[in-house]
């Protein structure tokens, strides 16, 4: 029985073998019927697979065009929303992508220039432009699980002893809670709490580390409306596509 | 930060590769577009771990992966794995046998279990070698040379063998593109 694989045929048959290899495989193939059995359908294996399988692809849809262009624009102009550089490979990074701790480094605003006087707007806008990128589909099929919620909130607690203990319960809102996100803006930890209403964007409460007290403000931008508002030591925002009204309902529910 | 805007700089570009990447792996137009999406999204998310090299291949990892971890599952327990627009839109303006050629050639890959169907698109469709296919599916090289070897030793069993329709059996011998 000869020990000529497969693998091997194939790259003989497609001219990838040296030619003192190619000449030996030769001399196997004539000398057995079923080597060359399988040489002639590797050989009627060589198709227009290319030709095949791009012929029916319909074109990107225009909708999804502008999405990504969109994205990738935000990404380019603010670099506000990287996510830590990790040693570990890909499939951990995806597969463990729930769990992941993102960064919101704020070099767009620049640190070193980083003032109290203007630092609540580059909050928000920092936020918002985070919660651009999350469409229903990012979160939708999350289970949200309002266990680890909590013990991700304790562990949290022990960064900052004035992070809530539980995730707020904006079921009255109609939203279910998804998950809780640590991140970091401009040095500082940030807790990141990811609510889903269907036919509606992600709603996103964050709150951060800061006793300066910020004036409580509703600002309307492009896709998604904000809140801001003082929660004891803590700067807080909330996100979402709602209005004011339904804003400052989630603000009362957080506390202040 | 210069070298990671390059992501977000370069990815509409890569857009149409990666779309017809998600249509082919998913079938359907549906769960293309969520794989789509997703796969930019954790590209623009993880621009950080791009350290220069083959965007391509890194942003088809991305997709691989995301199409393994995350969308097939959704596929398989809601939508049709076969979208019949696949069969329905043949709009070329090649000869009525070169379509039907093409077709069923089509139909051949897409039978094919998805290990095997991936490394096919890759290799014969993407062009990737089969070091760039190993590295994007995490596998080693022998695999992909077993993978694609079963893959074409089943399409060219089924092309003699007479299961497919005449005309791929009399038009077999036209080589890759």
């Amino acid at each position: 029985m000869n020990k000529i694989t497969p693998e091997i045929l194939v790259a003989w048959i497609d001219g990838e073998l040296s030619s003192q290899r190619s000449a030996e495989i030769s001399a196997l193939v004539s000398a057995d019927a079923d080597l060359a059995t399988q040489v002639a359908y590797l050989e009627a294996s060589k198709l227009p697979y290319k030709a095949a399988l791009n012929q029916d692809v319909p074109p990107v849809p225009n909708a999804l065009k502008v999405q990504v262009e969109q994205w990738s624009q935000i990404a380019d102009n603010d670099s506000a929303l990287v996510k830590p550089e990790r040693k570990t490979n890909y499939r951990d990074i995806f597969s463990g992508a729930l769990a992941a701790s993102i960064l919101l480094v704020a070099s767009w605003v620049g640190l070193t220039h980083f003032q109290k006087s203007d630092a609540s707007a580059q909050w928000t806008q920092a936020i918002v432009n985070y919660q651009n990128f999350y469409v229903a589909e990012t979160v939708s099929d999350i289970n949200g699980n309002q266990k680890a919620g909590v013990k991700k909130l304790l562990k949290l607690q022990q960064e900052y002893a004035a992070f809530p203990p539980t995730p707020p319960d904006l079921s009255a809102l109609g939203y279910s809670f998804k998950r809780v996100q640590r991140l970091d803006f401009a040095s500082k930890p940030v807790v990141q709490m990811v609510f889903f209403k269907e036919g509606k964007r992600p709603l996103a409460i964050c709150l951060m580390p800061d006793t300066e007290t910020v004036d409580s403000k509703y600002t309307e931008h492009e896709l998604l409306n904000s809140y801001i508002w003082q929660s004891g030591k803590l700067r807080a925002i909330v996100v979402a596509q709602e209005d004011s009204e339904t804003l400052e309902k989630v603000a009362n529910l957080v506390g202040s | 930060m210069q070298k990671n805007d390059t992501v977000a700089k370069q990815l509409p570009d890569f857009l149409d590769q990666i779309w017809r990447f998600a249509y082919r792996l998913s079938q359907s137009q549906e769960a293309a577009q969520e794989l789509t999406q997703k796969t930019c999204l954790r590209a623009l998310e993880y621009q950080a771990n791009f350290h220069g090299g083959n965007l391509r291949s890194w942003l088809f990892k991305i997709m691989h992966n995301l199409w393994r971890d995350e969308v097939r599952r959704t596929v398989r327990a809601g939508l049709k794995l076969v979208s019949n627009d696949i069969e329905a839109d043949l709009s070329s303006t090649d000869g009525p046998e070169q379509q039907m050629l093409l077709q069923e050639v089509q139909q051949m890959v897409n039978q094919l279990p998805e290990a095997q169907r991936t490394v096919l698109l890759l290799t014969a469709v993407e062009g990737f070698s089969y070091k760039e296919t190993a590295e994007l599916l995490d596998v080693p090289v022998g695999t992909v040379m077993s993978r694609l070897a079963r893959a074409r030793e089943k399409i060219g069993r089924s092309v003699l063998q007479g299961e497919t329709r005449t005309v791929l059996s009399q038009s077999h011998g036209q080589g890759l593109s």
